[in-house]
C-alpha cells in the first residue's frame, strides 16, 4: 500500500523535504513507517523527533494520521491503510 | 493600597473641546481591576444600549491596568472598549507595542473620549497639557504618517500615538486603530474614531509606575518569568515559535489537522499553505523581531523595505489570522500580494480578518453569479486566487468606490443588500467576520464564534487543546462548559491587561499573584474568574438591551456543509450538535432558554439585576 | 575605569525591558525617564541607543556644582540623587548624550554599572546587553 507522509514547519527542514510517498506491505503499522523513516530520513530527523515521540518526551501532537492525532503510545501500533496521511507537525499548547 | 493605580480618568469632549479629569473611586478600582473591566463598567453606564456607534453620543474608551507599564511579562497591551458599528454591540480591542506604558505614565488609567470634533482633530496628552489640535492637513493620511506629524509637532521623543487612515475616516465598519506597530484589530474602533473626528492620539507620561508591595512583586514577577523561561526552552513552544518567526508559524499546525478554511470554506486543507506561513516569509523577506513593552517573546515581525511586484514596501508583517483571510480563504498564495494587503491595511487602517472575509466573501459571491466578474473594472476579474482582484477591492473599499461602498458595510450588510441568497453563506455571526478557525471542524470555536459578545470571535477558544487533541476537536461533550470558563478567564486577564499569548503558559493562580502584589487587592483564583464573568455578563446584559437577542446565537448555514476534504474520521458539525452545544452553553452560564442571565446568576456574580445604564 | 554597557542593537527588539529594570533597581519604580540606558525607535530602520561611555576622563564629573556625581568602587561615574539639585551642568558638558535629567524629579541619570553588576544585561531576552570594553 502507499501512504504519504508530510512534514511542516521546522519539521520540514529536519526531514529535509516537505513530503513523500511511502510503500508500505500490506498490515503494517505506524511503528514500522516510523521505523522506515529513521532508516531513509536525515539523522535529525530520527534523533529530535522520531525517538522521543516513541520514548514519550515528545508530545504525541507531532504526529497526525489523516488530521487526527494518536491517543496515547499504544496507537503506534495502529494499523495503516491505503492513502492514509501522515503529518508530522509542531505541535501547539494551550490557547 | 491601589499603588499600581493612577487613579485618574481623562474625560475629553470633543463637541464641547472640554477636558475635565475624574477621580476613580477606589472601590471602582477594586471591583473592576483594570482594562476590559474598566472599560465595560463604564461604557454600560454611560452610553445607553440604543446609542448610534457614529454618533456623538458613543464615547470610545482607551484603558490600561495595575501591570500595565511593569516589568511583568506580556502586560503591554490597551484595552478599547466601545460600541461597535459592526455589530451594534459593545466590543473591547487591543494592542499591545508602547502605548500602554504611555499611557500609564501619564497617571491616567482611562481615558474617555466623548462627542464629535466640528472638524478633523488630533489629541495630544503629555506633560505640558491636554490639547485638542484640529489638523486637516492630516486628513486621508496613511495612519503611520499622521503618527509621525503628531510626533513632530510634538517634539517629544518620548510620545507614542494611536491613528487611523483614510478606512477610519471614511467610517469603513471595520476599520482599525492603528498604534505604531500594532493595531487594534477587531470591531470598527478605527470608524468610531472616524466618526468622531479623531485622527490620532499623542500620548506621553514622565510619571512613576509603583506598586504596592515590592517584595512580593519580585517574587511574583521571577516565578512568571520562570514559568515563560521553562515553556520557551522547550523545543516545540509555540511561543518560542512565535518569537521566531511569528505567529504565521502556526499555519501548518492547523493546516495539517485540516481545519485552514479554504476557498472559502470550500476546503479545509490548503496545499500553499506552508508558502504563505511565517517561516516562509521569514527566508524569503528581510525579518527583524520586534517586541512590545517588557516582552521576551517579540512575535512581532518587522520587514523594512522589501520590494514587491507593487514597489517597496515595509510593513510589520502579516500575522497568523491574516494568512487565513487574505491568504487561504481567498485561495491566494502570492506573498508578494500578502504583504502589500498587510501594509495596505496598516496604512488606511482597517482590521485584516474582516478586509480579507470581506475581500474573499465578494469572490464568493462572482462565483455564485451573484456578483458580476468584471466588477472591479479594468479587466480585473473578481475571482479566487487573483492577486491584483485582492489589492483593487482593498483600495475599493478604504474610498468606498462602486462595491467598494458595499463591502465597507461588511459582510452582513453587504449580503443583506445583495440578497440572492448571500446571507446563508456570509462569515459572520452578530456582525463580526469570522476568524481563522473553522466552526464545522473545531466544537469550540462552534460554540465561541456563536455566543462571543463581540460576534465571531476567536480570543475565547480551547483552541490550543482542541489542535493537541488533549480533546477531540468532534465531539461536544463539556465543551460547553469548557469554552465558557475560558472565556470568563480570558475577560479577567484582559482588566490587567493581560496578552492573550500569556495565558499559553502562565496558571491562573501566577496572574492572581501579580495583581495582588501590585495592587494590594486580596484577588483569589476563584474571584479573579468570577470577575471574569461578571464582565462577561455585564457585556451580555448591555448587547441584549441593544437589541442582540440569543437568536443570534448561531452559525451561518455554510458551517453545516462540510468541504469535500473534510477528514473521513472526523465528524462535521451538524445542526442537532450546535442546538446540544448551545443548550449546555446556556445551563453551564446560568442563563434561562433564551440565553438571558437570570437574576440568581447575577447576584452570584454581585450584579444588580439591571446594570445597564 | 569601569566599562561601559554594549548595546548590539542588530539584536535589539525595543522591548525596553532594560529602561524598567534600571529604573526599578536605581528607583524602586518603572520609568523609562529613570533609566540610564534608553532606547530610541526609528522603525523600519534600526533603533538607537543612548547610554554612559563610562569615559577614562569623564566631563560630567567636574562638571557639577554641587559634588553630586561621585566615583564607584569600579571606577563608574555616578548620581547621587539626594544632593543633585537639577542644574543641568553634567548634561551640557557630556559630550555623548550619555546623562540627563528626569523630568518628574529633576535628578540626573545615567549608567552607573549598578557598581559592577550591570542588572540590565541579564533582563534582556535576547542577549542584546553585554559588558563592554
Amino acid at each position: 500500500m502507499q501512504v504519504t507522509v508530510r512534514f511542516a514547519g521546522p519539521i520540514r527542514t529536519l526531514a529535509g523535504r516537505q513530503s513523500e510517498v511511502v510503500t508500505l506491505p500490506e498490515g503494517a503499522v505506524v511503528r514500522d513507517l516510523l521505523q522506515l523513516l529513521a532508516d531513509t530520513l536525515p539523522t535529525p530527523f530520527r534523533l529530535e523527533v522520531l525517538t522521543p515521540l516513541e520514548e514519550g518526551r515528545a508530545p504525541l501532537a507531532l504526529l497526525l494520521v489523516n488530521g487526527a492525532s494518536l491517543r496515547n503510545l499504544h496507537e503506534l501500533n495502529r494499523p495503516l491503510a491505503d492513502g492514509d496521511i501522515i503529518a508530522f507537525v509542531p505541535p501547539m499548547a494551550g490557547g | 493600597m491601589l499603588e499600581c493605580y493612577g487613579k485618574k480618568l481623562l474625560r475629553v469632549n470633543l463637541s464641547t473641546r472640554t477636558i475635565r479629569a475624574e477621580a476613580l473611586d477606589d472601590a471602582f478600582i477594586a471591583r473592576w481591576v483594570g482594562g476590559m473591566g474598566f472599560g465595560t463598567r463604564l461604557l454600560t453606564q454611560e452610553v445607553t444600549p440604543q446609542a448610534d456607534p457614529f454618533g456623538e453620543e458613543n464615547t470610545l474608551y482607551l484603558c490600561v491596568g495595575p501591570l500595565t507599564g511593569t516589568l511583568a511579562p506580556l502586560f503591554a497591551q490597551t484595552c478599547i472598549v466601545t460600541k461597535s458599528p459592526l455589530t451594534g454591540g459593545i466590543i473591547n480591542s487591543y494592542a499591545g507595542g508602547h502605548l500602554g506604558g504611555a499611557l500609564k505614565a501619564t497617571g491616567y488609567d482611562v481615558i474617555a473620549i466623548e462627542g464629535r470634533a466640528s472638524n478633523l482633530v488630533y489629541l495630544l496628552v503629555t506633560p505640558e497639557g491636554v490639547r485638542i489640535v484640529d489638523c486637516p492637513e492630516l486628513a486621508g493620511l496613511p495612519a503611520a504618517e499622521a503618527e509621525e506629524a503628531v510626533k513632530t509637532a510634538a517634539r517629544r521623543d518620548d510620545l507614542h500615538t494611536i491613528a487611523i487612515g483614510l478606512a477610519g475616516e471614511n467610517r469603513v465598519r471595520y476599520a482599525c486603530a492603528i498604534s505604531e506597530t500594532r493595531a487594534f484589530g477587531r470591531g470598527g474602533a478605527g470608524a468610531v474614531l472616524g466618526a468622531k473626528n479623531l485622527k490620532a492620539i499623542g500620548i506621553a507620561g514622565i510619571g512613576d509606575v509603583r506598586v504596592a508591595d515590592r517584595d512580593a512583586f519580585v517574587t511574583a514577577m521571577g516565578a512568571a518569568y520562570e514559568t515563560l523561561r521553562k515553556d520557551l526552552a522547550q523545543p516545540w513552544s509555540v511561543l518560542g515559535l512565535f518569537g521566531r518567526a511569528g505567529t504565521g508559524t502556526a499555519i501548518g499546525m492547523v493546516n495539517e489537522r485540516y481545519a485552514l478554511a479554504t476557498r472559502y470554506h470550500r476546503q479545509s486543507h490548503f496545499d500553499k499553505a506552508e508558502e504563505i506561513g511565517g517561516e516562509a516569509l521569514a527566508k524569503k523577506y528581510p525579518t527583524r523581531p520586534i517586541a512590545c513593552l517588557a516582552c521576551p517573546v517579540h512575535c512581532g515581525m518587522l520587514h523594512p523595505t522589501v520590494k514587491t511586484r507593487w514597489g517597496p514596501v515595509w510593513t510589520r508583517g502579516p500575522e497568523y489570522e491574516t494568512m487565513y483571510s487574505l491568504g487561504s480563504l481567498c485561495f491566494n498564495d502570492d506573498t508578494d500580494m500578502l504583504l502589500m494587503a498587510n501594509k495596505l491595511a496598516e496604512d488606511y487602517g482597517m482590521d485584516t480578518l474582516s478586509l480579507g472575509v470581506t475581500v474573499a466573501f465578494a469572490m464568493e459571491c462572482a462565483e455564485r453569479g451573484i456578483l458580476p466578474r468584471d466588477a472591479l473594472g479594468d479587466g480585473i476579474p473578481l475571482e479566487f486566487g487573483n492577486a491584483e482582484a485582492t489589492i483593487r477591492l482593498i483600495h475599493m473599499i478604504a474610498h468606498r468606490e462602486g462595491l467598494g461602498d458595499t463591502l465597507a458595510e461588511g459582510v452582513r450588510r453587504a449580503a443583506q443588500a445583495l440578497d440572492q441568497g448571500a446571507e446563508s453563506f456570509a462569515l459572520q455571526v452578530k456582525g463580526m467576520e469570522f476568524a481563522a478557525w473553522m466552526p464545522e471542524r473545531m466544537r469550540g470555536i462552534a460554540v465561541t464564534f456563536s455566543t462571543s459578545n463581540r460576534g465571531a470571535c476567536h480570543k475565547r477558544a480551547p483552541i490550543g487543546a482542541e489542535l493537541m487533541g488533549f480533546i477531540p476537536m468532534d465531539s461536544s461533550e463539556g465543551r460547553a462548559a469548557l469554552v465558557a470558563s475560558i472565556q470568563d478567564k480570558v475577560n479577567a486577564i484582559f482588566t490587567l491587561v493581560s496578552c492573550r499569548f500569556l495565558e499559553f503558559a502562565l496558571p491562573t493562580q501566577q496572574y492572581v499573584d501579580l495583581l495582588n502584589a501590585a495592587s494590594g487587592l486580596q484577588y483569589t483564583e476563584e474571584s479573579f474568574l468570577r470577575l471574569g464573568e461578571a464582565i462577561w455578563n455585564l457585556e451580555r446584559l448591555y448587547n441584549l438591551a441593544a437589541g442582540i437577542s440569543g437568536d443570534e446565537d448561531r452559525l451561518p448555514d455554510i458551517c453545516f456543509q462540510p468541504p469535500p476534504d473534510f477528514p473521513k474520521d472526523a465528524k462535521p458539525l451538524t445542526r442537532e450538535d450546535f442546538a446540544t452545544l448551545l443548550r449546555d452553553y446556556y445551563a453551564a452560564r446560568g442563563w434561562d432558554a433564551q440565553g438571558r442571565p437570570t437574576p440568581e446568576r447575577l447576584a452570584l456574580l454581585g450584579l444588580e439585576p439591571n446594570p445597564i445604564g | 575605569m569601569s566599562k561601559p554597557l554594549k548595546v548590539d542593537i542588530a539584536k535589539c527588539t525595543e522591548c525596553r525591558a532594560c529602561e524598567l529594570k534600571c529604573s526599578f533597581v536605581h528607583f524602586g519604580v518603572f520609568n523609562a525617564h529613570k533609566s540610564g540606558v534608553r532606547i530610541v525607535s526609528r522603525w523600519p530602520e534600526l533603533p538607537g541607543a543612548r547610554v554612559c561611555r563610562q569615559c577614562a576622563e569623564p566631563a560630567c564629573l567636574p562638571a557639577c556644582p554641587v559634588e553630586a556625581l561621585v566615583r564607584t568602587s569600579d571606577g563608574a561615574v555616578k548620581v547621587l540623587y539626594e544632593e543633585c539639585t537639577g542644574c543641568g551642568a553634567c548634561v551640557d558638558a557630556c559630550p555623548y548624550d550619555g546623562i540627563w535629567l528626569d523630568p518628574l524629579s529633576g535628578v540626573a541619570v545615567k549608567c552607573d554599572t549598578c557598581e559592577g553588576r550591570y542588572e540590565c544585561v541579564p533582563e534582556c531576552a535576547v542577549g542584546a546587553l553585554s559588558i563592554g570594553e
